[in-house]
């Protein structure tokens, strides 16, 4: 029984350090995806133009952590952080390449 | 009740011309293009874009819009500065129906659309777009049955139970797009052969009806001046709405597909667009077509509305529509409605389920047939209610890089008045096997 016991739980913290991750990066969009804005955009434009505009279409927020660039579930906070360095809470979904986050809050200072 | 078309006669010696200026078009954006491409193969994407580039890119056909989540299937290329994107889709499909008027034939439906974007100064961008089809040589005998389906005419009869091919220059057109401030767009387009502003998203473009050969019932009561000439639209978008206006040439296309035609503007329609939130779409329009149909007298006043509704789900975009159209005709004095509901699901990416479902209302089932037409105008009145009852599956096979290959097959039955199930049988059905190709989008 208690063996029992300590598998459930041991279960159950696994599963809760799968549930948060931490994902650092910039705010980009999966037009540009991993392509920088300056291709994308004119002269004049700054990145969070850029992302603004790229996102008006099919394309969303996403996370570019570098190399890999990862959707993002909440949209609407991901806007407000537009070509900044973020850190995003959250779990990863490999078959929808989506990040479903907790929270997302600015690194640009620290 | 029928009458000869002047029009279309009177312009018919210009029509090679017209083709002439319309290929001679194409090929200097063409070669502006070469001129301009990199000889590297990363190009890949699109660049320097503003947001009047942005909002070209979301179109559909003409100045229509699918809902802005839906990822169009595209090739998207740049050459230098210019921004291309290439459209294609094509089925080879067989039609088996019953009933004495049902038919059965080989056949292809097929479309191939490139356009060439480019900004002008930061907040204005130019676009052409052309799009052809090869379906005057994949139909033949100038149309495929489809029963209960009517509309223009093949060598000089009106067609009944069958569906006309498309014209191979489907679209040929031009945009101006200038940003005002921020969220307000203007967008002025001006096609030799193009989609006025009326009606939904016309079917070859739709979202929802992305996986079905063959044309909708309701056709010619909802989307039908998807190919007019002479098309002029001034468009303003502010936010979420946007309001049109266009003048345009009435007339259907003639018989001879190969060609374009040419003509007075001489019909209008006005539309009104609402996108919610990325995933939805919805326009109310209006229109006054003059003399659309060679052999049918009088002028067309059309209104439609639609909804579209687009929802990314893992392996694809699960994409609805819901239509009315209703065409008032002027000689005759019918009001035909009609009602479409469709839906294309994706599963597990490779596999597609389809349904369609239409209530259309048909006063020239029997215009061939004067007598028969007269007997039951008496009788039983000049409209008879039909309904289509259309279930698909698709499942893509992997053959071709770069191209979404489908099989598949759909199935539809018919619901129809007492009046005329002695012409058609109590029970029609038919029914469509096809393969599908589809230029993809890269991963």
């Amino acid at each position: 029984m208690k063996i029992i016991v300590l598998a459930f739980v041991l279960a159950a913290v696994a599963t809760g350090a799968n549930a948060a991750d931490t994902f650092i990066g910039v705010i980009s969009d999966t037009m540009c995806g991993a392509k920088p804005h300056s291709l994308m955009k004119l002269k004049g434009q700054t990145d969070a133009d850029c992302i603004k505009m790229c996102t008006k279409g099919p394309y969303v927020y996403a996370l570019l952590d570098g190399t890999n660039v990862m959707k993002l579930s909440d949209q609407k906070t991901a806007a407000k952080y537009a070509a900044q360095n973020v850190k995003v809470t959250g779990t990863y979904d490999q078959k929808t390449n989506t990040i479903r986050v907790t929270s997302i809050e600015s690194v640009e200072d620290k | 009740m029928t009458c000869k078309n002047d029009a279309h006669t009177l312009v018919r010696p210009a029509s090679s011309w017209r083709l002439v200026l319309g290929i001679l078009a194409v090929l200097f954006v063409v070669n502006s293009l070469s001129a301009q491409s990199s000889p590297d193969s990363s190009n890949s994407g699109m660049v320097e874009m503003n947001p009047a580039s942005i909002f070209l890119m979301n179109l559909a056909s003409g100045t229509s819009g699918n809902p802005a989540s839906w990822p169009m299937p595209m090739l998207a290329m740049h050459f230098g500065s210019w921004n291309t994107m290439f459209m294609a889709t094509a089925f080879l499909a067989d039609i088996q129906q019953s009933g004495p008027r049902g038919g059965d034939k080989l056949y292809s439906t097929n479309w191939f659309m490139a356009t060439a974007e480019h900004h002008v100064g930061s907040r204005g961008a130019f676009e052409t777009e052309v799009m052809l089809s090869l379906e005057p040589a994949t139909i033949t005998n100038r149309s495929y049955p489809l029963l209960f389906q009517t509309g223009e005419t093949a060598y000089g009869v009106p067609l009944e139970d069958a569906q006309h091919p498309h014209n191979f220059v489907m679209s040929l057109g031009f945009h101006y797009t200038r940003e005002f401030g921020e969220d307000t767009i203007l967008d002025v387009y001006f096609a030799p052969v193009g989609d006025p502003a009326l009606g939904p998203v016309a079917y070859p473009h739709r979202a929802s009806a992305m996986e079905v050969p063959e044309a909708p019932l309701s056709h010619h009561l909802q989307d039908s001046t998807h190919i007019s000439d002479e098309v002029l639209t001034v468009g303003m978008s502010y936010k979420k709405i946007k309001l049109e206006a266009s003048g345009f040439y009435g007339s259907e296309p003639g018989e001879n597909r190969w060609t374009i035609e040419a003509g007075p503007i001489n019909s209008w329609s006005t539309r009104l667009w609402f996108f919610p939130a990325k995933n939805w779409a919805t326009q109310f329009s209006v229109g006054r077509i003059t003399h659309p149909e060679a052999l049918e007298p009088g002028d067309q006043v059309r209104t439609t509305a639609s909804l579209h509704y687009t929802r990314p789900i893992s392996g694809g975009s699960w994409s609805s529509s819901l239509i009315w159209g209703r065409t008032h005709n002027t000689a005759s004095l019918h009001n035909l409605n009609s009602y479409l509901a469709e839906s294309v699901l994706p599963i597990r990416r490779d596999n597609f389920l389809t349904g369609r479902v239409e209530l259309v209302d048909k006063d020239e089932l029997f215009s061939d047939q004067p007598t028969i037409e007269r007997q039951l105008d008496v009788l039983y009145g000049s409209t008879f209610r039909i309904g289509t009852y259309t279930v698909g599956y698709t499942r893509d096979v992997s053959l071709i890089r770069d191209v979404e290959t489908g099989i598949g097959a759909n199935f539809t039955a018919y619901t129809l008045p007492d009046a005329i199930k002695p012409y058609y049988g109590d029970h029609p059905v038919g029914g469509n096997v096809f393969i599908r190709f589809r230029l993809r989008s890269p991963e």
